[in-house]
């Protein structure tokens, strides 16, 4: 039950604990990455956020992006390097984790093998609380609320990984901590698992009155489980916004393709201004953007020129229309009620979505592999990104 | 098929038989001290090998009474179990630190420790024993185990074990509430108990079995030997007594024989042979 | 920087314990030792003035040196081998696992916790000439202790089953550790079985026995306890001395630090010059997967 503020938060690892870190992760892959530099390798840099009393945040974002650092920055498991962090108001950069009143569920759980299930979740109170009713009161309640309690005496190695995963909850929750840390909690079960302990999550979000941060690579458990979420790349916060918010209007061509599977197609088009008009042209397909976007667009003072056009693939359609772009039709994905179809165009590869239940309840699906075919979007659904930066032109 | 089966099995046998009788010329000088220590006088001047009974116990109750053996098994325990202790508690707190802290100088003070390998110790005794002296703590019980409680490659096996145990456990312990030294006594050392047994275990039988030091540094005090100092002084008095000393020698044994036993069943059930190199 | 503080005093808390007794009880007396031997030394152990090389001249011209040298080197010589050859062929012999393995795994490691001074009082009872077993049953009659090389003899065969037990478990797990489908495929392959030891398991556990190599010839390079326990303090003894026994002579019994500084030294000098020409060898021969 509290705040916490992050104010210019920064992680940097010094040349030496990078060389170490890096062997040990065997990332080499971020040799060449442009967060090295000769201070060491800029893990987090400039990260600020506010995140209210109750909240729930997710960071996401691949991996190396910076959101378990920050994570661990603010369980005071990783030094700060420079910037503020308050919880509840209070500067905590100097603050051992044990000092902070936080609780954090770990990737791989990080239950104690020798300790009953019992004795796991009660640890952390046994510092804090004298009184052993009280202990065991505690216990048995998130027990109860995690559908836990015939496990107590067992031992985690007898548990499953959803059973060890509501333990490890258990663990955190005992405890009614200020702000609840999860770092990436269900990547190690498999897909139906996670699913369910998604929606657990969820309902117990509700039961529990905390703020929590939450870090997670999936961007499906992002959108459902975030009040807001925070997208990061490189160490930088990309944008910050409910999930709404993000997927209707992503700041760059990051976010926009990080957000949505699958994920949002991108096209080299040019953009015209003719006064308070634009249009967008692609081969022999050309748009207008529409009133709201030019209006955006011109109070942004883009000139027009060389764009990138976003467009989800749900929002490619089929047509006959003169005013078009043709591609060849690739591969072809049957999902279930929903088929992905690979496009190619240009030599640029595109996907797109399209509904193929019929009202009979059968499969309705006369797409060609191999075959050349008409395609256009809707221009309400055009994204429109600089060619330069990626970012959005319209925010 | 069944041919080969019945090949396989007549050459096992064969082998085992071989292997056991080899296993029995190996440890003929144990079996031989075993049944000579029950011998008496005169048998022991007759050339067979096993005793007329095993009931004959005066050459035990003779080296416990005229060698003060309990005395020297006492001070053995007493070395043996709290020079152990010191040793495992100072490897502990070391290994720790390397597997778990970042500092300054890491490297260098981790092969400062290391390097202690390289000197054998039996080089430092004169040289020890001049510091023994002149700290005035000659025949003490510190004195014969001090120079056993710097194990480097106790040390580093315990680091490596430490360092196999997932980090987000000590990070768990420390957002639990827990420091530094309550996460090592309440979490890692249970975690770790077969390897710290193993070598709890290890250390003691070779504290217990030491010689050369324990002899120097209480040569002015019989009452301070330990009893592998004492074993070796039992035949001075009625020279060529023999079974007075197997006697002695087989009660000696006694203890490091039941910790080899116990050590042995542990490796074997967890599968850690090679773990006790150095 | 409240944290780092309390986190460095942490660090010395932790090491400064066996740093204090590293420094006290392994580094300065090993400085102490080289600087003894480079000076007077008295018989309580305190440095009179600077001797130069005498030491070292009157430690090497003295009559039982070149025998305590030789005896040293000769029971390296043989002991290292020894222990080689015996724990390999048991290793061999016990590397498939048997309904009886345990037994013989047992019987193989059990001279791993006799201790060293039990053992020379077994020895000493078995070598009797009077009444000791070997004479008996090898019908000899031979004073084992009264003369140097029997003596020897009998130090070797001692020291060299010491090692017997620990070295035959390293052996034994280094070979179980080979992975099996390597000897699969020898049998596959049709490799006769002795080929298979001498080309196949012996150059796989070469780590092993390089360790096992390295820490025998250190340990049979401090040999002293037998001939100390076994042939006692005295003149006549010194027949069979090395190196670290004549050091304990010397040392103990005539409080002479200075030879006993120089003997610790040369020992000590000997061994690491050998051990490092064994590292350069290693190179070449041995196999690490």
């Amino acid at each position: 039950m509290a705040s916490v503020v992050l104010k210019n938060v920064s992680k940097i690892y010094p040349p030496a604990e990078w060389a170490k870190i890096r062997k040990k992760d065997q990332a080499s892959d971020l040799n060449a990455s442009p967060q090295l530099s000769e201070k060491g390798f800029a893990a987090v840099t400039d990260f600020s956020l506010e995140i209210r009393d109750k909240e729930f945040i997710v960071l996401v974002g691949p991996s190396g992006c910076g959101k378990s650092t920050t994570l661990r920055m603010i369980a005071g498991l990783e030094e700060i390097s420079g910037g503020e962090l308050y919880i509840d108001d209070r500067l905590v950069n100097e603050i051992e984790p044990k000092d902070r009143d936080v609780a954090m569920v770990f990737q791989n759980y990080a239950l104690y093998p020798h300790m009953t299930v019992y004795n796991n979740i009660a640890f952390a109170l046994k510092k804090r609380i004298r009184s052993k009713a009280e202990i065991d009161r505690k216990v048995r309640e998130a027990a109860e609320i995690l559908g836990i309690t015939e496990y107590l005496d067992r031992k985690p190695k007898s548990l499953s990984g959803g059973q060890r995963q509501r333990v490890a909850i258990g663990r955190a929750i005992v405890r009614n901590p200020k702000v609840m840390l999860m770092d990436e909690p269900l990547s190690n079960l498999d897909a139906k698992l996670r699913n369910q302990m998604r929606e657990e999550l969820l309902t117990l979000r509700n039961r529990i009155d905390t703020t929590f941060v939450y870090v997670t690579h999936d961007q499906t458990e992002a959108m459902t489980l975030g009040d807001r979420i925070v997208i990061m790349k490189d160490g930088f916060i990309q944008q910050v916004g409910t999930p709404q918010e993000v997927f209707e209007n992503p700041a760059n061509t990051f976010v926009a393709g990080f957000i949505g599977t699958p994920q949002m197609n991108f096209f080299d088009a040019s953009l015209e201004r003719d006064g308070q008009r634009y249009t967008v042209r692609m081969g022999n397909f050309h748009a207008d953007v529409g009133e709201e976007a030019a209006r955006k667009l011109a109070f942004n003072n883009v000139t027009g020129g060389d764009i990138i056009l976003g467009v989800r693939p749900e929002s490619i359609t089929e047509t006959e229309d003169e005013v078009s772009f043709s591609a060849r039709v690739g591969v072809l994905e049957l999902m279930g009620s929903s088929v992905h179809i690979h496009l190619e165009h240009n030599g640029k590869k595109a996907i797109m979505v399209t509904q193929v239940l019929g009202e009979n309840g059968k499969l309705k699906m006369d797409y060609k592999p191999g075959s050349i075919m008409r395609f256009r979007f809707a221009r309400e659904a055009m994204y429109l990104f600089d060619r330069q930066t990626g970012k959005n032109l319209e925010v | 098929m069944m041919r080969l089966k019945t090949k396989n099995a007549i050459k096992d046998t064969v082998v085992s038989i071989i292997a056991i009788a080899i296993g029995l010329i190996i440890i003929f000088p144990i079996i031989y001290c075993v049944c000579g220590a029950f011998k008496t006088e005169s048998e022991f001047l007759t050339p067979n090998l096993l005793p007329g009974s095993f009931s004959y116990t005066k050459n035990f109750s003779d080296a416990l009474r005229k060698g003060d053996l309990l005395r020297y098994i006492g001070n053995s325990f007493i070395v043996a179990f709290f020079g152990t202790l010191i040793r495992m508690v100072l490897s502990i707190l070391a290994a720790y630190a390397f597997a778990y802290f970042d500092f300054r100088f890491k490297n260098v003070l981790f092969f400062l420790i290391l390097g202690t390998m390289m000197i054998p110790g039996d080089v430092l005794l004169a040289t020890n024993y001049l510091t023994i002296s002149k700290l005035h703590m000659l025949n003490t019980y510190f004195a014969c185990m001090v120079v056993s409680f710097v194990s480097a490659s106790q040390m580093f096996m315990l680091r490596q074990r430490f360092m196999s145990v997932p980090r987000d456990m000590r990070e768990a312990a420390q957002i639990d509430g827990y420091g530094d030294l309550s996460y090592l006594i309440t979490i890692l050392i249970p975690i770790c108990r077969p390897v710290i047994t193993t070598l709890f275990v290890h250390s003691f039988i070779n504290l217990w079995n030491a010689y050369l030091w324990p002899l120097i540094v209480t040569a002015s005090k019989p009452a301070m030997r330990t009893i592998m100092v004492g074993i070796t002084k039992l035949n001075s008095w009625e020279d060529e007594n023999y079974q007075l000393v197997l006697a002695g020698v087989c009660i000696s044994l006694i203890p490091s024989m039941i910790l080899f036993i116990i050590m042995r069943r542990n490796m074997r059930k967890g599968g850690m042979e090679g773990s006790l190199v150095g | 920087m409240k944290m780092k503080t309390r986190k460095n005093l942490k660090v010395l808390l932790f090491l400064l314990p066996i740093l204090l007794f590293a420094v006290v009880f392994v580094y300065y007396p090993f400085i102490r030792n080289i600087v003894n031997s480079f000076s007077l030394v008295n018989a309580k152990g305190e440095i009179r003035g600077f001797a130069g090389l005498e030491n070292y001249r009157y430690t090497y011209g003295r009559k039982d040196f070149p025998q305590a040298l030789k005896h040293t080197l000769l029971i390296a010589a043989i002991n290292v081998p020894a222990t080689l050859i015996i724990t390999i062929s048991l290793a061999l012999l016990a590397n498939k696992r048997r309904r009886l393995s345990p037994l013989y795994e047992t019987l193989f490691t059990m001279p791993m916790s006799v201790s060293m001074s039990a053992a020379c009082m077994i020895f000493k009872s078995m070598f009797s000439p009077s009444v000791g077993i070997i004479n008996y049953v090898f019908g000899l009659k031979i004073g084992w202790f009264e003369s140097k090389e029997t003596a020897l003899a009998a130090c070797l065969i001692l020291t060299i089953w010491m090692g017997i037990g620990f070295d035959f478990l390293l052996m034994l797990s280094a070979l179980r550790g080979i992975p099996s489908h390597i000897i699969e495929a020898t049998r596959v392959d049709g490799i006769s079985p002795l080929r298979r030891i001498f080309r196949v398991q012996i150059p796989l556990i070469s780590p092993t026995i390089f360790y096992v190599f390295c820490t025998n010839f250190v340990l049979a390079m401090m040999t002293s306890a037998p001939m100390i326990i076994i042939m006692g303090v005295s003149a006549e003894s010194s027949a069979t001395n090395t190196l670290m026994s004549m050091m304990y002579q010397s040392g103990f019994s005539s409080s002479d630090y200075g030879l006993a500084a120089v003997l610790s030294i040369t020992a000590f000098v000997l061994t690491l010059g050998f051990t490092i020409l064994s590292f350069v060898f290693e190179r070449k021969r041995v196999h690490y997967q």
